[in-house]
């Protein structure tokens, strides 16, 4: 990003010149001019707003306290339910917060046409016991992931999302790039939802990537329960540090639980068909070969 | 009108024959072999007899047809009612309906010769002549003299009974047997024929030939349908010179959108469908056609759905002219437009101006912009998506009533209906029992162990892997929709009694499984469905004493519905 130079200089001198100051709040002072100046380049008008997760624990984690808005996200996800699943839950609290701020609750979802691979398609009666409304979905279904981002972009060009999702198997770094902008210009949160198996070792620009796997429900379940449990890793954001839990969405908000990184069962590439329909192309290669897709993030566990 | 192709030089006689009355028979002959006397309908023996050195070639009729119905495309850009004359078992010709399009063209003789002329470039010699009926033309423009017909005739409305007089009875489109039992009685002319009292006529040769003679005549209607439905408003443009570039495109683009808007915003419409086609000097016709989700005549909106696909356009040597239709039209009340200038902000929204092009001031007209302003943007957007996705891939999801899962709902294209608005008070979505949130979109056959007759499966493999169920919910039976005419090949088992089980395996997956039809009094207490070879680790011994095994049976599916394995299962979808 082209930082304008001579505006550099006066911001700079105003904030270190003022005596008495602590380290943190030089600190904090250099941040919000770097952001300033970052924004600059946006004139929005807009200003970053952030969603609580409902889980303190989880939203201390995230820079501004919360998922921002006007962002790019990646969901890598372990099997098409989970991913499915918590997108749903991450756009029940989108729903929740433009609701109560009065904002419009419509979403865009881009997703592959029906059938186009072994996967599931999303079901909007499940949409449902999210608690969501799917009135305010809008599907947009492409043939090729190019023109399922593109159908992104074009989303996030349009004021009127809470929310745009894109279901996608591949992404690279330029894309990526491209959708954060469209994302910081219209103030909407922008997700990228994928295969796990796919998302391996790739740079991007997302401002947060989570990867999220199935984990054995509490015991005992009710009847007719709507809980859902995952095991959340959010292996990168800016500006802040990997964690894992596990968590549990209730009610409408998650409740999280620290959970050691040695838990992460290794990403299941052994069949791989069902890894959003991913063609097994995985399945019958030896340890080593396998290792090299398989390492997603730190704490890669071998299982033998 | 009547065409040959003269593709070869035109000095050597040269005939199409076709097999016809057990030989081969000259079907089509050029100028030249007319000229040496070769006339169709002659066999080609003779033919050759009367000039050796004919050349000779088949004829292929599909791929005449082909050039004929490619030749109404073209000519549309005269008049959209352009057909093919379905005369005989053959397309001989092209109708057009010329009503109200002539002046455009200078009069109904500057077109015929402007008509003529562009088809002697395209290397097409036609016969054309206009006047008052389909029949009258026809006649003329086959047994006009030769020189009056290349020119174009056109004849009066008031003048048609007395230059058909003339002209043999042939040229009422009857059959030549018809026809020449016509001659042999003396009625040679098409106004000796009109002598004759009517009854006469009929009780000796048919209806057919009197309904041919009004439709001539004008007495009866006789309506030309078009090729392509007529759109509901059009806009033409010609060039003095070939238009291959992309400005000029995009221009003529612009140019033909602000007519037709101005003609739209006049008769209260907006449009849903156009049509955009450019007429290729070599005679090809390309088109872009647009959709919008609801009534529009918005110019910036159109013309961008409209430029993102301008540049694919493959004008060859250039297009001539260029016609813009709105196929689709749907009411669109002047009162409810506001005028908004381009480039300026929402700040001034009842700028009180006109549509004025000219002026070098671009105004566009939008539909009305108060709480609907989200729901404008959004329509907008589902054209641009829908023209580049296809109309069918924006949807958006309807609730239907059953309890069939995968009918449970709908998704319907955003451009098909009015708006996205959802005016009316949707159907209540689901709120049963727990949905999954990703269904498949065939249900995949598993292979399951499961004991009888209403509980879950123990274990299950899916896609070559065995999950162990730790915890599982249900059943939940789905009846059967008896009133809905199966599928056909879907057989018996959609008709099936589903009992649904949420099961959780133990890496935590929720899946959503069914079984579909029951258990026979006569089964036995466990059924196993699995093949035990392939799959060493499925752990047997863990079943209870008291339950018996049933032997292996084979994996696939199909032949779970036999009576002996019991029903069969499958994996629905997956829980979050």
């Amino acid at each position: 990003m082209r930082m304008p130079s001579e505006g550099i200089a006066p911001a700079a001198a105003s904030s270190f010149g003022r005596g008495g100051e602590t380290a943190g709040d030089h600190l904090a002072a250099m941040r919000a001019e770097v952001a300033r100046i970052e924004c600059q380049n946006f004139s929005t008008g807009l200003t970053e707003r952030f969603v609580s997760l409902g889980e303190p624990a989880i939203d201390v984690a995230l820079p501004g306290r919360g998922l921002a808005l006007g962002a790019l996200h990646e969901i890598a996800a372990a099997d098409t339910g989970a991913g499915m699943g918590f997108m749903a839950a991450l756009l029940a609290r989108l729903d929740f917060e433009a609701g109560t701020r009065g904002a419009s609750r419509r979403m865009l979802w881009a997703m592959p046409l029906a059938g186009l691979y072994e996967a599931g398609n999303l079901y909007t009666p499940g949409l449902v016991d999210f608690g969501l409304d799917p009135n305010q979905f809008l599907f947009a279904r492409g043939r090729r992931d190019i023109d399922i981002l593109w159908a992104m972009e074009e989303g996030l060009r349009v004021p009127g999302f809470a929310a745009v999702v894109a279901e996608v198997r591949t992404l690279n770094l330029n894309q990526s790039q491209r959708l954060a902008l469209a994302a910081r210009r219209s103030g909407v949160a922008a997700f990228i939802l994928r295969p796990a198996v796919t998302a391996a070792f790739e740079p991007s620009a997302a401002l947060t990537r989570w990867w999220v796997h199935s984990t054995p429900s509490a015991r005992p379940l009710r009847a007719g329960s709507r809980e859902a449990a995952w095991n959340l890793d959010l292996v990168r954001v800016r500006g802040g540090a990997s964690r894992c839990w596990r968590v549990v969405w209730q009610a409408g908000r998650f409740t999280a639980h620290d959970r050691a990184r040695v838990d992460q069962p290794r990403i299941e590439t052994g069949n791989g068909t069902d890894h959003f329909g991913l063609a097994p192309i995985l399945g019958d290669r030896s340890l080593e070969e396998r290792s090299s897709v398989d390492g997603f993030g730190q704490g890669l566990s071998l299982a033998g | 009108m009547d065409l040959a192709k003269d593709s070869v030089s035109p000095a050597e006689p040269f005939v199409i024959v076709t097999a016809l009355q057990g030989g081969l028979r000259v079907a089509a002959a050029d100028a030249a072999a007319e000229a040496a006397g070769v006339v169709p309908g002659m066999a080609l023996a003779d033919a050759r007899a009367l000039y050796p050195g004919l050349r000779v070639a088949a004829e292929d009729s599909l791929a005449d047809q082909q050039a004929l119905a490619k030749l109404a495309a073209w000519c549309s850009r005269y008049s959209p009612w352009a057909s093919l004359d379905r005369y005989g078992e053959r397309a001989l010709g092209l109708f057009l309906d010329i009503t109200g399009c002539a002046h455009l063209f200078g009069g109904e003789e500057a077109l015929l010769a402007d008509l003529i002329r562009r088809l002697a470039v395209l290397g097409v010699t036609a016969r054309a002549a206009a006047a008052a009926t389909p029949g009258a033309a026809w006649a003329l423009a086959r047994f006009a003299s030769t020189p009056a017909a290349a020119r174009g005739t056109v004849v009066a409305s008031e003048a048609t009974i007395t230059v058909l007089a003339d002209l043999p009875v042939l040229a009422l489109r009857i059959e030549p047997e018809t026809a020449a039992s016509l001659d042999r009685v003396g009625l040679k002319t098409i106004g000796a024929l009109a002598q004759v009292p009517r009854a006469t006529l009929t009780a000796r040769y048919g209806a057919k030939l009197l309904d041919r003679l009004d439709a001539a005549f004008g007495l009866v209607d006789e309506p030309i349908s078009p090729l392509a439905p007529a759109p509901a408003l059009r806009a033409s443009l010609i060039f003095a010179e070939p238009v291959a570039h992309g400005d000029d495109i995009e221009r003529s683009a612009d140019r033909l959108l602000a007519i037709l808007i101005q003609d739209l915003a006049g008769t209260g419409l907006g449009a849903r469908r156009m049509t955009l086609a450019f007429y290729r000097t070599d005679g090809e016709v390309v088109s872009i056609a647009i959709g919008t989700s609801r009534p529009t005549r918005d110019l910036k909106h159109l013309r961008r759905l409209f430029a993102e696909r301008l540049d694919k356009l493959d004008l060859g040597f250039g297009a001539d002219a260029a016609v813009l239709a709105a196929t689709v039209v749907e009411k669109l009340p002047p009162e409810q437009i506001r005028m908004r200038a381009v480039g300026e902000s929402r700040r001034r929204p009842d700028a009180q101006s006109l549509l004025t092009i000219e002026s070098g001031i671009l105004f566009t007209a939008s539909s009305s912009r108060g709480t609907g302003d989200v729901d404008a943007d959004l329509a907008a957007l589902a054209d641009r998506l829908g023209n580049r996705l296809g109309i069918t891939n924006v949807v958006y999801p309807m609730p239907v009533a059953s309890h069939l899962p995968e009918r449970a709902v709908a998704l319907h294209a955003v451009l098909r209906l009015a708006s996205i608005g959802g005016e009316t008070a949707p159907a209540p979505w689901h709120r049963g029992l727990p949905r999954p949130v990703c269904l498949f979109l065939k249900p995949e056959p598993i292979v399951v162990m499961a004991p009888t007759p209403d509980h879950p499966p123990v274990l299950f493999r899916w896609r070559k892997r065995v999950h162990r169920v730790t915890w599982s919910e249900g059943p939940e039976r789905v009846g059967v929709e008896w009133w809905r005419v199966a599928s056909p090949g879907a057989g018996a088992a959609s008709f099936a009694t589903r009992d649904y089980f949420r099961v959780e395996d133990e890496t935590g997956r929720r899946f959503w499984l069914y079984r579909s039809g029951l258990y026979r009094a006569s089964a036995a207490p466990v059924m196993v469905t699995e093949d035990r070879d392939a799959d060493p680790e499925v752990p047997h011994r863990d079943h209870r004493t008291h339950l018996t095994l049933l032997p292996a049976v084979a994996a696939a599916a199909s032949r779970f519905a036999t009576p002996e394995s019991g029903p069969a299962w499958f994996l629905h979808g997956l829980f979050a």
